[in-house]
């Protein structure tokens, strides 16, 4: 009788199971590139609108630019214009274009094209818009002249590795516009909605399909200028879970995992056939005092935080994927000031602490994102300050919840992290220390007289001068600003050994640029 | 019977529509700014309220309420905040991932919980019973979503049995949308190689999803054998000397059914429930897994409209477990 | 949901059941698993209430030289992240889950057992407003419902518990109405009645006890439950805020590191089952014990 039962079991069971069951596993064809990455936020391909890494990654494999960057940043290297001259005042350059390109429709790549993408971006106003758009004053700023030349007129003298950094990003990408007015509707004459699942480019990969929350697929573009790339095919898996990526990576499933925590990279660091890569990204971990809460309003108060973290235990709680520095522009940027004057020194920040009028302490609130690992350096800091009398209170919430208090102004100490949005230090010293651009500086509430310096440096055209007052105004920020700076998130990446070309940069986008990859 | 049909459907429908008002009210008491978060932090500050007028979340909330109601008339359910695009069609692509693999649970949780609860019922009181009975509670009081933890990491790591992350292979194209069902688009298309990959995709979560079932419908169904083999005509049966597997198919199981399919049916509506987490641990791009990152990250269109489909399969779920316990038991009078 | 174990078919008959509590109590301690339930959750109480001095080490105390020791004679059940000691964490949850068990059972049952008491008794249109009330929450399966409540207040345990009570009450409620409903008819509350008894008194004297047993049964049917719906909870983010050592938060802590440090997401997962294990025998004993020819059907 039981057998009887069983053996409907074991049939039931059967059936579902010779699925697996035999099934090879599987394994990338050698043609083929698969990253293994999460991009859930990938929200939109049209390089006028998205902003996210995910997207702004895939992007670069569809899409070229005027200009691209070296791995140091220091300069302009032709992409789509050959060659350029700039006027006395650096305020207009006018660029060569590169003749006999196409983007993927087949259509030629000319001046009108590039006029109409700037243009573009300034009529539809999205998120990434005010990278041009904080430089370039008008539309009619951006003009093709003949069929291969168009002049660019900035609002401000532009020294060329700025104009670079500008224009080398993915919201200044070229489109194809006989397919944008081909795919416009009524509502929506510039075809952003079409161009958020459909790619116009002319860049190395052409856009098969994009399954949200599932898979990107690729395919290389014969008739690229540059070349065709060697790999046919690159996918991207949506994997969200870092230890599925890691797993994935170690079945033979992908070729390559972007999103890896540190104790997962190390382990694949030790396993032959695999390779780990890191790079320190120019992205700024710190923690903000509203500059206006009582304890707050004192720098010595400020300071006394600044002298009571333990820095090393914060790098720990980061499984060291942070590089060290204290100040707000990024080590290897240009313009990065090393000086690294506080450690943890509790006698100093009791001091500091009576000095202020605060002997006995004070309750603050804390507010952090839930993301790994903000929650452990909430703890970690609640200990440490504990130690100089002051008792945190935690709040952790959602990035949504975070942003809305911070951007409100109703924080007491957040957690922040800071990108760079293009690879110069104008952009860390706008946010920080400026208190007229209404980001960082003034989401904290410090007004500063260093904001002149701040607008000072963006026009100023000499380079050691530049570099000068940066480094000047990092001074200031590190003595004065209630910004406590805990290091630059390092990336962390792995990928199978035979996967060659492929190298990380500290700009988020420009790393893994699958054109360049190869397989052995 | 259509008339008690009928009301329960117009019930169900009352409730669904409180249901929503009072989800939209929550949601939109929730502090936060979704906007800004999926901007980003260093967006400008007129970005985002030109995006919020865009999307009139600057309007009193029983405007947009309002403004909600006429839009869902013309089943329109808005755009999600996160994704950009409509959420029916949002929901049109995960919603299917979700009733796959319930499904897939619910069938394993049937034949293995029907299978191992007949084990049980007749196996009464030997070592057997005990031991099945002791792994059903075990079973029971696992969470869901560290057994599946644990699962991902003995057969996907540890012993490669079960195939990656996702509903099918990356290379495998997939086969043309009818129904949205990868299994059924594939057997209409008779893509015989993206069927098995599908089903093998789907086993191990299913296994984690149907666990619950399982055991549950091993107790319901041991305790209703057991009642039913205790009767007499069981036992006439018996004397007539019928072959033991005659009596227990076809005279016990039949009988005890009932109770089975009772509560087979409140377990599919409850597999709602645990698709959350279990798809969370997977990352099964399905209703569960779209509802609870609404949820976290203030989507409001996204909430609501997932709100108002999970709403909605629950009470058919119910609905459907009323009906039948009316057609299988005519002797049950309803309220 | 199951019926007790009847007898097979050709058993002899059952000796006569002996009348009185003590006895019956100590019938169904005899049975092994109402007893195991009985030891574990005794245990769990008995944990949580000297955590402080069984506990070897701070549970909040971290500890960053030795973040993800494997488990040792030092830290039996290893540390995490922040190198605080797990099996501490882990006694100390046995507070924070006892917590979330009972104040949600009770805050539950505090408010559906009133209205379901008066909602039955008096009938009505108060009848169908809780009807129609209880039908709205019940439209939704539970954890989506405590998740949607949880993320409109503040993550924090006293929401998940406030959460969790508003996604149970209404099954509470319903069960004390039917219960009511039937109690009604009885010729006692009939006699009451007839003798001039208000309702107040006749729903306190008469009805809320005949309603009490069913409401402990189901009860502690639930527990295990709520606490894995916290634990839910806490997994998805929504719970506790840290340093508190609530299991199910601690399983999410893990789940990234579950290749090479396993242990970290383990032995809170373990204790969750156990405890609701616990639970679940325990709850099945007290049914069996106060309703041992009850046959439910499920809801």
């Amino acid at each position: 009788m039981a057998r009887y039962v069983v053996v409907i079991f074991l049939l039931s069971v059967l059936a579902v199971l010779p699925a697996t069951a035999g099934a090879p596993p599987s394994r990338v064809p050698p043609n083929v590139l698969v990253f293994g990455m999460n991009i859930e936020s990938a929200g939109s391909l049209d390089p006028a609108h998205g902003f996210e890494f995910e997207t702004t990654w895939v992007m670069q494999h569809l899409y070229d630019q005027l200009v691209s960057l070296p791995r140091d940043f220091s300069r302009a290297v032709p992409s789509l214009a050959v060659s350029w001259t700039a006027s006395p005042d650096l305020k207009t350059y006018t660029f060569r274009l590169r003749t006999g390109v196409r983007f993927h429709s087949g259509n030629a790549l000319d001046a009108r094209a590039v006029e109409f993408s700037f243009r573009r971006v300034m009529q539809l106003k999205l998120s990434p818009s005010f990278i041009l758009t904080d430089f370039i004053a008008k539309q009619e700023d951006v003009i093709a002249v003949g069929t291969d030349q168009v002049r660019v007129t900035f609002n401000q003298a532009m020294p060329e590795n700025f104009m670079a950094a500008i224009l080398s990003n993915e919201v200044a990408s070229i489109v194809d516009p006989a397919v944008v007015r081909r795919n416009a509707a009524p509502d929506d004459p510039l075809a952003n909605k079409w161009l958020t699942d459909h790619d116009a480019g002319s860049g190395p990969y052409e856009l098969i399909g994009w399954n949200k929350n599932i898979k990107v697929e690729m395919k290389a573009f014969d008739g690229y200028w540059g070349g065709r790339p060697k790999m046919g095919r690159v996918y991207v898996q949506n994997i969200s879970e870092s230890t599925t990526q890691q797993l994935a990576l170690q079945r033979g499933d992908i070729d390559f995992a972007a999103n890896l925590l540190p104790t997962q990279a190390r382990a694949l660091a030790s396993q032959p056939g695999f390779v780990v890569k890191s790079t320190p990204t120019f992205s700024v971990r710190y923690m903000a005092m509203n500059a206006q809460h009582e304890p707050f309003k004192n720098k010595a108060v400020r300071n006394a935080i600044k002298w009571a973290i333990d820095y090393e235990g914060v790098r720990r709680v980061f499984d060291d994927a942070l590089d060290t520095g204290q100040t707000i522009v990024p080590a290897r940027m240009f313009g990065h000031l090393s000086d690294r004057p506080y450690r943890r020194d509790l006698n100093r920040a009791r001091a500091l602490l009576r000095e202020g009028g605060f002997e006995r302490g004070f309750k603050v609130e804390l507010i952090s994102g839930s993301d790994s690992p903000l929650p452990d350096l909430a703890a970690k800091v609640k200990e440490d300050l504990a130690q100089i009398g002051i008792e945190v209170d935690i709040r952790i919430l959602r990035g949504a919840e975070v942003l809305a208090i911070y951007r409100a102004q109703r924080h007491q100490m957040v957690f922040g992290r800071w990108g760079a949005d293009y690879p110069d230090p104008d952009n860390l010293a706008k946010a920080f220390a400026d208190f007229d651009s209404r980001v960082l500086a003034w989401r904290t509430q410090w007004d500063h007289a260093v904001k002149q310096t701040v607008k000072q440096a963006v026009v100023e055209r000499d380079r050691a001068k530049r570099e000068a007052m940066y480094k000047e105004i990092q001074r200031i920020v590190l003595d004065e600003s209630p910004f406590v700076v805990f290091g630059y998130q390092e990336r962390l990446v792995a990928m199978r050994s035979n996967v060659k070309g492929l190298d990380p940069s500290p700009l988020a986008y420009t790393f893994n640029f699958a054109a360049t990859a190869s397989k052995e | 019977m259509w008339a008690y049909l009928l009301r329960r459907a117009l019930l169900s429908a009352f409730a669904i529509f409180g249901v929503l008002v009072i989800v939209f009210f929550l949601s939109h008491i929730i502090p936060g700014d979704p906007i800004a978060a999926i901007l980003g932090p260093q967006a400008p500050n007129d970005l985002i309220e030109d995006l919020r007028r865009r999307w009139g979340l600057d309007r009193p909330v029983h405007e947009q309420f309002v403004r909600f109601l006429g839009r869902l008339a013309r089943g329109d359910f808005g755009q999600s905040i996160a994704t950009r695009r409509a959420v029916v069609q949002d929901l049109r692509e995960f919603f299917p991932a979700t009733i796959e693999l319930a499904t897939v649970a619910i069938i394993f949780g049937v034949a293995a919980g029907l299978s191992v609860g007949i084990i049980s019922a007749v196996a009464h009181g030997q070592w057997i019973d005990h031991v099945v009975r002791f792994l059903s509670l075990i079973g029971l009081s696992m969470p869901v979503f560290w057994l599946g933890l644990i699962l991902l990491f003995i057969f996907y790591y540890r012993l490669g049995i079960f195939p990656g992350p996702g509903q099918l292979d990356i290379f495998l194209p997939r086969p043309p949308t009818v129904t949205g069902l990868i299994t059924v688009d594939a057997l209409l298309a008779r893509d015989f190689v993206a069927l098995r990959n599908a089903l093998g995709h789907m086993l191990l979560p299913a296994v984690v999803l149907g666990s619950h079932a399982l055991v549950g419908i091993a107790r319901i169904t041991r305790a209703s054998m057991l009642e039913v083999l205790g009767q007499d005509y069981i036992r006439v049966a018996r004397a007539k000397g019928l072959a033991e597997r005659t009596v227990i198919v076809r005279h016990a199981l039949k009988n005890a059914l009932l109770p089975i399919i009772t509560v087979i049916g409140i377990y599919y509506g409850g597999l709602l429930e645990g698709a959350v987490l279990t798809e969370t641990v997977f990352a099964w791009p399905g209703l569960g897994r779209y509802a609870t990152s609404a949820i976290l990250s203030q989507d409001f269109a996204a909430i609501m409209g997932a709100t108002i489909l999970i709403a909605l399969v629950f009470s058919l779920a119910n609905l459907a477990v009323d009906l039948a316990y009316g057609v299988l038991n005519p002797k049950i009078r309803y309220e | 949901m199951a019926s007790s174990i009847p007898r097979s078919a050709t058993s002899k008959p059952r000796p006569a059941a002996r009348a009185g509590p003590r006895s019956l109590v100590w019938r169904s301690l005899r049975n092994p698993l109402t007893l195991a339930g009985v030891l574990i959750i005794g245990a769990l109480v008995g944990i949580a209430l000297v955590a402080s001095l069984i506990a070897p080490a701070d549970p909040t105390r971290t500890n960053l030289e030795i973040r993800f020791d494997p488990p040792t004679r030092a830290h039996p059940f290893g540390t995490d992240q922040l190198g605080r000691d797990i099996l501490s964490r882990v006694i100390y949850g046995t507070r924070v889950s006892l917590r979330i068990a009972i104040l949600t059972a009770v805050i539950a049952t505090t408010i559906g057992a009133p209205l379901g008491i008066v909602s039955g008794y008096f009938r009505g249109r108060v009848d169908d407003l809780l009807m129609r009330l209880t039908d709205m929450f019940m439209a939704f399966p539970r954890l989506i419902l405590a998740m949607a409540i949880a993320a409109a207040l503040r993550p924090s345990l006293e929401n998940v518990i406030i959460a969790i009570s508003l996604a149970a009450w209404p099954a509470y409620a319903r069960l004390a109405r039917s219960v009511t409903l039937g109690l009604r008819e009885e010729t006692f509350v009939e006699a009451a009645r007839a003798l001039g008894a208000g309702s107040m008194r006749i729903l306190s004297r008469h009805v809320l006890p005949g309603v009490l047993s069913p409401l402990v049964i189901q009860i502690s049917l639930d527990m295990g439950g709520i606490i894995l719906t916290a634990a839910g909870l806490g997994f998805i983010g929504i719970g506790a805020q840290p340093p508190t050592p609530e299991w199910g938060v601690m399983i999410a802590d893990g789940r990234n590191y579950i290749t090479q440090q396993w242990w970290v997401s383990t032995f809170p997962g373990i204790a969750i089952a156990l405890v609701v294990f616990g639970f679940n025998l325990l709850g099945d004993g007290i049914r069996d014990l106060l309703d041992p020819r009850l046959r439910g059907r499920g809801r």
